[in-house]
This record gives C-alpha cells, structure tokens and sequence, in this order.
C-alpha cells in the first residue's frame, strides 16, 4: 500500500518543493582561526563543517610520497545528527567509504604536485543529516580547500538526485532518500562541466532515466556552484578589506 | 521563492524519535481560477475551475469521508476547491477513499481544484500548543476558506461546506459563506437524486445516543426491558475484540452467508480446517456476507449439522413466524444433539452423521465491513409514506441473496419502481432489522437483456467502463492505417517469409499466438511460437498499461467481451491477422525427431501469418489426404511432434481434467444466443495446446534465471485432502477411490475410475476433480521454495503464462521481464523487486466467481 506521495499530482514534494528545486543553502568560511582553511555547508537541515591543515608535514612518515602531496581525511558523524543516535565508529564501513569518495575525488582536482613529501588533512564533521550528506562533504571540502588557498584546477559541486515513483527528483532530503528509489549523486568540474565521480545506490535503472537524472544532477551541481562562486568571491572581499585595513 | 520552516515531532514504536522536517512556504501557488492571476505564478498549473460557475464550493473532510458516493456519482458538484490539508487527512484515514477522490479530480469534466493550502505562504497556519492536530486542521480549512473569499472577493461566491456545526459555527463567525451538504442540496433545482444519494444526516449523533444507552444498559443489568427494544446484542469495541482474540477466547474469520439460507453463516478462520456454522439472526449479528468478523464459540458438545432447508428473505410479518419455526427446529436439533451425547455407544452411522457436523458459533464483532455497491430493485409492497416527509422510505432487494435488505429513502419513488438500482450500506443499528443505505444509481429496466449484464458485471466487481480519454491516448495517431516503423523492423528478426499459421477458436478476433515448423537440413526440426508483441504498444507505466493492469483479463459474456486493451490493440493492430506484418515476441526451439529440446532462442520478430485458420479448418486440412500444400504439411508435422510432447507430459503425471466448456450458437444477425452446446476438443486444439505450454514452460525458465527473485510465475498447489473428503465419501458407494497424493497417482487413479455401462461418470468425476482442487496463483519467484513452484495440474516444475497478452496482464509482465532478460527493454524497479512483483500477483487474482475463458491452465 503505498502511503506516501514524494511528488502528488499537484507537482509538490513532500517538504513543498517542486521536482527540481534545491533546498535553502547557506554558505560560511573562514570561522575556524586554528585551521588553514574552514566552511560550513548548510543545505536545508544537512549541515556539513570541514576544515583543511596542509599542506603540512607528514605526520606519519611511512604515508608520504615522494612527488607528491599526500591527503588524509577524517570524517566524524554527530551522534546527535540523525534521528537516532548512533554513534560510528572511525572503521565503521560508511565512514571508510565516504573518506574514500573523498580523497578520489579530490585527487586529480587539487595540483598535488607543487607540495611533495607533504600532508593536506581534511576533517569532516556532520553536525546534521538530512539527506544529501555525501554531496554535502563534498561542497563544504570544496570550500574549505579553497579557504585554505590549496591550488585546484577547478571548483567540485556534488549534488543528489533520485528516481522514485518514475519522477526524478534533486536535492533529496532524508525522507525522500530512504524511501527506495535509485539515488545518484555527482560531483562535477563547474567550469569544464565534467563530470569527476558518480556514485548510484540501490541500482538498477533505465538507462534513458539514468541520463535524464543525471542532467537533472549536473544541473542542479552547477547551480550549487554559483552560490559557492558568491560566497568565495565575498569571504576574498573580506579578506582583501581586513589586509587593506591593516596596512592602512 | 519565500521559504519558512517548522519544527514537527513525532514518536514512533515507542521509541521517542525526534523527526524535524522541512516545510517549504511558497508565493507561487495559483487559485485555480482564470480569474485571478497572481505575479510569479507557477506555469504549468493548470486552472480547471471555470470563470463562468456562479460560487465555487470547499468541502470539508468529513463530506468527502461519508459522502463519497454523492461525489462520484452526481454531477451536482462542480467547481469544486479539495485543500490539500482535507487530501491529507483522508489519505492517513481510508487509502480507498482517497484514490476515489484523486480520481474525481482528475476528470476534467468535474472541474475540481486541489488547492495547496499548506504550502502557501497566506494560508499557512502554525499549530498552536496544546491544540489537537484535528482543531489545527479545522482552523486550516478555514484559513483556507477565509483566503479564497477575499481573494475572490465579489467576483464569485464561495461556499464553504460542512457537516461539523462547531465548524459550520465558527465558519460563519470568521465571514465565510457556509453550509451543510443537505442545506446545499436543497438549493440544488437540477438534480433531484442528489439528496437521495447523500447519506442520512444526524447519523454520528445517533449512535451516539444508542451507544450512549447502551452503556446505561450495561450499568443497569436488571433493566431488561430496555434491552428488548433491541433486535440485535451489541457488537464488542475494538479494543475487546482484540484482546478476545490474544487470549484464545475469540476467533477472527471471514463470514460467508449460506446463499441457500439466509440465517446461516459458516466462518473461515485461518489455521483451522473446518468452517464453524453460525445460525439465527442473533447470531450472524449484523454481519454481511465477507465481513471479517470476531466469533465466539459455543461450548463444544453443542455441534450442529448444516439444516437443509432453503429460507429465502421474505416479508416481515412473515419472516418472524418462520423465525418461530426456525428456533423450534433448532431445539430440536439440540434436543437431538443431547440425545446422541447421551448415547455413548453409537454405531458407526452416527459417527458418521457426527462428523458432517460443524462447530457452532456467534458474532460478537465486526472487525472489518466488506460492503460493496449492491444490485437490485426495489421491493414493491412496502411503499408507504413517511408522515409529513416528502421522503420515501422503501427497502431494496439485492440480486445477491447472501445481502440482506437494504432500506433506503428517497423522494423520486416513480422513478426507481421497476428499475434495477444500486445502493450501498451506511450503517446498521441494533433496534433496525435491516441495514440503512442510500441509493447510487439507476441501470435501467428489470429483465432488459443490457441491464442485466451489467448488473452481473457490477456484482462480480469487474471494471467495465468504457476507456477514459487518457488510456485513448495512448493509442498510435494514425489507429488503424498505423504502419510498422523502418526502423522497428531493422531492429528485430525478420520472419515474414516463414509459412506461419494461426488456430484458433472460429470467429476468433484477437488472435494473439501463431506457429511454424520448417525442416533443418540435419534432420531435426525448428518449431516457432510467435506471440502478439503487446508490450511494444503498452509500455509500463502508461495510462493504457494501469488500466490493464486493474482490468487484468478479458471477460467473456454470452454477447459480450469486455476487453483488458481498447480493440484497436486488441483486434487489429495486436492481434495476427492472415497476411498483415505483425510485431510479435517469439521463441524458437530446434527440437529433434522426438520432440525434445535442443536448443531455445527467444526474441523478437516481425511476421506475416500465412493463414488464419479455424480450428475446424484446420483439422480438415489435416485429415484431407489431397491437400498437399505447405500449410497442410506444416499442420502435420505440428501434430505428429506434439504427440510426443503430450505422452511426455502424460508420463510425468499430468492431469487430463475436464471443466465442462459450452459453446453459445448465436444468431448472426440479431445477436441473440439461441443454442447452448459443449464445446467439443478436436485433435488441433490439443496440437496448439501442448506448444503453448512448451513456450510457457521455457519462458519461465528464461525469466527464472535472470530474475531469481522476482520472477512473476504460476503455479498450482497440491490439492488439500479435507477439500476431497466428500467426493472420496461418495466414491466409496462405488467402491472407488483417488490418491491424490502425486499429479502422477491422480492420474492413474483417476485412468482406473470407470463404470461399465456409464461412459459419463468418468467425465463427471474429473469435473468433480478439478472442482475439488485448489485455483493455480500466480506468485513472484523469490516469495517461495524453489520446491513450491510445482504446477500440480500440468506436472511442470515451473511455469508461467506468456502466450495470451492481449487478454491477461500477467502475461504482459512476463513478456516485460523476458525483454529485459534478453536486453532488450529494461524494467522498473516495479518488476524487479519481489514485494511489488507480490502485489501485482494479488490484483492478477481473477475475480471471484467469474468464468475466465482457458483459464485452466
């Protein structure tokens, strides 16, 4: 019997979005003083903080590489974030595979090469889960990598998007994201538009559905991206003011 | 775009869980209304309410809860605004009724407008603390109202409507133009059943009283004479009966009214072989036929034998003399029962007689009413006037003998005599004989030949309509000149040069399986099965394919067919008609010289039926040694392999069973049926049978072996021995038996059961057979044991149906499946997962009590 309607006849979702709107994103850098670089990512109730050391020494020698920039992320779920508390543990499965998502996708984005023999370190923490958290880390990482001033050839937005009830739908929240449909979330090169990692959970899917969702991602990605343009152009305004006024 | 946010929280399983959720308020939700437009409206909404309508109506939720049959079936209401808070609220209350509902709305001839009430940013309301999320809706409702009255303010009226008073009060206070339904209907000049359909108003208020006394009553027990006013005991609260039930003292079941007799019930619980029986009026308590009831048992030496007398309803007066009468018989019965207790040394008849009886039982419960619309006519003594009411109160008599009747009131009398009607139960008290309901709908005159058709077809719930404008869309622009597309072809095996022939039933028109045989040059043989490649037209998903899918099968009636797909799919541009280039979907087996498998190909094909034949036609060309031709030889060839396939077959255990199929002569020009004949099985039939079941065999093994758990296949379970008991009792008398243990000792068994001089009874006790064992199902793959998909009929390990997709749904999935299998199509999760794949199996049940032509295998 199905209950739920995730988008009734009337076109809205749930929560009172249409099929392809975003939730509300707020975007912060820079709060952080002890790390080099900081962003919080706030997409409806998914609130994503990540932070950036580096590049720094390595801390454990045996890890470095000789040409190149070593990155290593941690990631921390809040227990407080999801409906339940639960607490994972740091080789909790879901847990390696995010920081794995991670490191590939940033990998061929950031010039590691410039910073042999060192160390970038990504921290993550969710303080809220509400859908869409892996797209999430990916934009605040984004963020914090540029807050740091690490040199990346392009900006990575990730966004989320399902098949469910033969509608695609962006930005899933977490009701919409357990509900069983196949998810696919995309990171993408925002300049270049390439696409740099897909993922799909709970898999098969037409295929003409899989490119139909898969525009509808992408898109959605590069709207993202001109709301993270905004926010780097304004924290580079500030920054720029602060110096100005201290030379002054 | 405005956005806000509330905070909701909920519990859930006893674990206190914090739910937050988003709520999105919007500025782009349109009225409905070409005449209001607002800046940034959303595009593509649409605006069904029209311009011209003198007020536009807001219904509360309780008069779509109760007044649904008045919504659906007159057109009294238009212009109507549903909010979505109302939508809602049905949906968590009755899924039914909300998809009837959704499906008035959708017509756009009713012109109502779903109003998002609580994603817009005016009409949004915040719950208020230690308010009930009920009186939160309420307030929302009027919100709503209030918003809609002063954005149309003037130009149009806005009628809000309301059974609660509170409401209805409140309503009015915050300068809403408010009515109730019954006030509404009264204004109404242009349709006169509208009230008659409305359900009766005050009725919550009354039984409020009665339960209200009752609970007097329960508190003064001495005060009997209150309790005699009653007709019935009183059911149990919900709550009683389910703690009844966990303790053991109560049993829930389905009732089924003896058609025979109308004060007796059997119940069917589950988990115990043998029905209980249920007698008296006080007893069955107010249940109908197919409610699921709660029982209580008798002490248990108080076992009853079926009484065979036949009771018909029958005039009041009278009904209570027979119930006299009835009551006298049943003491004496028990008086009898006693005698035999006392009896302890009872010879074997008794014995016997003792087993027949069954465990007698009262209702003490309703658990859940099963109340349909009913057919009928209006019971013509017992027209008399209410005092001072230009109401009618009359009782209807349903066709259906297990329902008992119905009173209803009406104020168009004159209309409804001599009609056959429909109406439905609203409720039934305890101080009323009969139940109360109110009238739907008129067919048409008693015994007009259309009418009842129609009233056979309402009673057996198949859907019937003719198809609505959006399954019609989904048929090609060009109907019947469609051509195959260039490209469709370049895609698929070409067949058109095979000699492939068709046989069928004469005057056949859907026609949706043909064959071939051609000789290989290494002697073996290649045998074709080419079926109508109906999923190329109905793709998933479609209007076209859900109508199909709640239709689920063609229905044969004498005059009639009522069709699963429109009859352009079905006649003509699905159907494989004799020289015209059909899509089709087949498999091709390379058999040898003893009909067995080499190797299967499936795929599919373009075809050019060669011949279209009868199965007649067909037999005589077979046995016509001058016909030489192709056709002929491939029918031979045919029918020398299948020989083979049925001794297999045969071997390994399957049933000949015999369903006795009649064959209604019509007269070609009027349509009428004039002769009834059994319908006699010649040597062809059972030649396009057994490649049939082949095809039907292989798919499944296909479909098996890519989709292990969702697989849609049939199977038939082995029968249940207590459903033998009375036909092996009567068989004893002729020195008989059956072993029903294997398909394979059936048959045997069966083989054996001859009498001399009676060439029939073998014949009749295979109807008796297949009457006795259990119906085929169909089932998804991964809800069973491997062991379990036995076809017990046809002594198949597996097997499904593939080869009649213009009249079964079933086969329409499995054609789906198979496509993807080959990678051909690709299927939505809907056919993918074992659950959906069990849900689509429960509508493929065939309704009940019908007739499906072919259905026994």
């Amino acid at each position: 019997m199905e209950i739920s309607e995730y988008v009734n006849p009337e076109g809205l979702r749930i929560d009172g979005r249409r099929r392809k709107e975003l939730r509300k994103i707020e975007i912060e850098m820079g709060k952080l003083e002890q790390v080099d670089g900081s962003a919080l990512f706030v997409e409806g109730f998914t609130r994503v903080m990540a932070s950036v050391c580096g590049p720094k020494e390595v801390e454990n020698r045996s890890k470095a590489v000789e040409d190149k920039a070593f990155i290593s992320v941690e990631f921390l779920s809040a227990t407080f974030s999801t409906r339940k508390r639960t607490k994972m543990s740091k080789k909790d499965r879901r847990v390696l595979e995010i920081c794995s998502i991670i490191r590939k996708t940033f990998e061929p984005v950031l010039q590691l090469e410039l910073f042999p023999e060192s160390e970038i370190s990504i921290f993550i923490q969710v303080l809220q889960a509400d859908g869409g958290v892996e797209s999430a880390c990916i934009n605040a990482v984004t963020l914090a990598l540029i807050d740091a001033g690490i040199p990346m050839i392009d900006f990575v937005c990730s966004c989320t998007g399902t098949y469910l009830d033969s509608f695609c739908i962006l930005d899933t929240n977490f009701i919409e994201e357990t509900a069983g449909g196949s998810i696919l979330i995309a990171a993408i090169l925002a300049k270049s538009k390439k696409v740099v990692s897909t993922q799909m959970k709970i898999s098969r899917l037409k295929m003409e559905n899989f490119t139909e969702l898969l525009e509808l991602v992408v898109d959605g990605c590069s709207r993202i991206y001109d709301l993270m343009e905004d926010a780097t152009r304004k924290r580079t305004k500030e920054q720029l003011n602060s110096q100005t006024a201290l030379i002054k | 775009m405005h956005y806000s946010k509330t905070i909701l929280k909920k519990t859930k399983r006893g674990n206190v869980l914090r739910v937050v959720k988003e709520h999105y308020l919007r500025d782009d939700i349109g009225f409905g209304s070409e005449l209001i437009t607002q800046t940034g409206e959303y595009k593509p909404e649409h605006k069904p309410l029209l311009k011209e309508a003198e007020e536009y109506l807001i219904l509360d939720t309780d008069i779509i809860m109760h007044q649904m049959d008045a919504i659906e079936n007159s057109n009294a209401l238009q212009n109507v605004v549903i909010l979505q808070t109302v939508l809602d609220s049905i949906r968590l209350s009755s899924i039914n009724t909300y998809r009837r509902i959704r499906k008035v709305i959708s017509d756009p001839n009713r012109h109502f407008f779903v109003f998002s009430n609580e994603h817009h940013r005016l009409s949004y309301v915040h719950s208020i603390t230690g308010e009930s999320p009920f009186a939160r809706n309420q307030r929302a409702i009027r919100k709503a109202a209030s918003l809609y009255t002063n954005v149309f303010n003037q130009k149009i009226k806005i009628v809000f409507i309301t059974n609660d008073l509170e409401n209805l009060k409140k309503a009015q206070d915050e300068g809403i133009f408010s009515e109730t339904i019954y006030q509404y209907a009264s204004r109404l000049k242009n349709y006169p059943e509208f009230v008659d359909m409305l359900v009766e108003p005050q009725k919550s208020e009354k039984n409020m009283n009665i339960e209200k006394d009752n609970k007097d009553n329960k508190e003064n027990k001495d005060n009997k004479e209150n309790q005699e006013n009653f007709l019935y005991p009183q059911h149990l609260t919900k709550k009683e009966i389910f703690e009844g039930i966990s303790k053991g003292k109560y049993y829930q079941g389905t009732i089924h009214i003896n058609p025979n007799n109308f004060y007796e019930a059997f119940v069917n619980c589950e988990g115990y072989e043998e029905s209980f029986i249920i007698q008296g009026r006080k007893n069955i308590n107010r249940a109908v036929d197919r409610d699921i009831v709660a029982i209580e048992l008798f002490p248990k030496d108080q076992k009853v034998s079926l009484s065979s007398k036949i009771i018909e309803h029958t005039n009041e007066e009278d009904e209570d003399i027979m119930i006299e009468k009835y009551q006298e018989k049943e003491k004496e019965e028990t008086e009898e029962n006693l005698n035999l207790n006392l009896n302890k040394n009872q010879n074997q008849n008794n014995n016997k007689n003792r087993k027949s009886q069954l465990q007698s039982a009262k209702i003490v419960g309703i658990i859940k009413r099963n109340w349909r619309q009913y057919c009928g006519s209006i019971q013509l003594d017992q027209v008399f006037l209410k005092q001072g009411g230009r109401f009618e109160n009359l009782l209807f008599i349903p066709v259906e003998k297990r329902i008992p009747k119905i009173r209803i009131k009406t104020r168009q009398v004159d209309a409804l005599l001599n009609k056959r009607i429909v109406v439905v139960i609203d409720s039934w008290e305890r101080n009323s004989r009969y139940p109360n309901g109110h009238y739907i709908k008129t067919l048409g005159d008693i015994g007009d030949k259309e009418v009842e058709s129609e009233v056979i077809l309402i009673e057996h719930e198949v859907p019937h309509e003719s198809f609505c404008e959006d399954v019609l869309k989904c048929l090609p622009l060009e109907q019947e000149n469609w051509q195959i597309p260039q490209e469709e072809i370049a895609k698929r095996k070409d067949l058109r040069n095979l000699c492939i022939i068709s046989i069928d039933p004469p005057g056949c028109k859907d026609i949706d399986d043909c064959l071939h045989v051609r000789n290989l040059d290494n002697g073996n043989y290649e045998v074709g099965v080419h079926i109508a490649d109906v999923s190329y037209f109905v793709k998933e998903g479609t209007p076209i394919d859900i109508e199909a899918a709640n239709r689920s099968t063609t229905v044969y009636l004498v005059d009639r067919r009522i069709n699963m797909l429109p009859p352009l799919f079905g006649e003509n541009l699905c159907s494989l008609h004799q020289n015209i280039d059909r899509l089709t979907f087949s498999v091709i087996w390379e058999l040898n010289e003893k009909a067995e498998i080499i190797q299967t190909w499936f795929g599919k094909t373009v075809i050019c039926s060669k011949a279209a034949l009868s199965y007649g036609e067909a037999q005589l060309r077979k046995d016509d040694p001058k016909m030489k031709d192709e056709i002929t030889e491939s029918i031979r060839t045919l029918n020398k392999l299948s020989k083979y396939l049925e001794e297999r077959r045969k071997e390994a255990g399957a049933l000949t069973l015999a369903s006795p199929e009649v064959h209604f002569s019509m007269d070609s020009e009027t349509q009428e049926p004039l002769d009834v004949e059994v319908y006699q099985h010649k040597e062809v039939n059972h030649l396009v049978e057994e490649f049939m079941l082949l095809a039907n065999i292989s798919v499944a093994e296909r479909i098996f072996e890519y989709f292990p758990q969702s697989a849609l296949l049939r199977r038939h379970p082995s029968p249940i021995k207590s459903q033998f008991d009375n036909l092996l009792k009567s068989l004893e008398n002729f020195n008989l038996s059956l072993d029903i243990s294997s398909p394979k000792n059936l048959s045997k068994s069966l083989d054996k059961a001859i009498i001399k001089n009676n060439p029939y009874f073998n014949k009749l006790l295979r109807i008796l057979t297949t009457r006795s064992m259990t119906q085929a199902v169909y089932f998804a793959s991964g809800t069973l044991d491997y062991k379990d998909f036995f076809h017990f009929g046809l002594a198949a390990p597996i097997y499904t149906h593939f080869t009649s997709p213009i009249r079964r749904y079933a086969d329409v999935c499995v054609h789906r499946l198979l496509a993807s299998s080959l990678d051909i199509e690709a299927v939505s999760d809907k056919l993918t997962r074992k659950e959906s794949v069990h849900e689509i199996c429960k509508v493929l049940v065939p309704k009940y009590g019908i007739e499906i032509k072919n259905q026994k295998c």
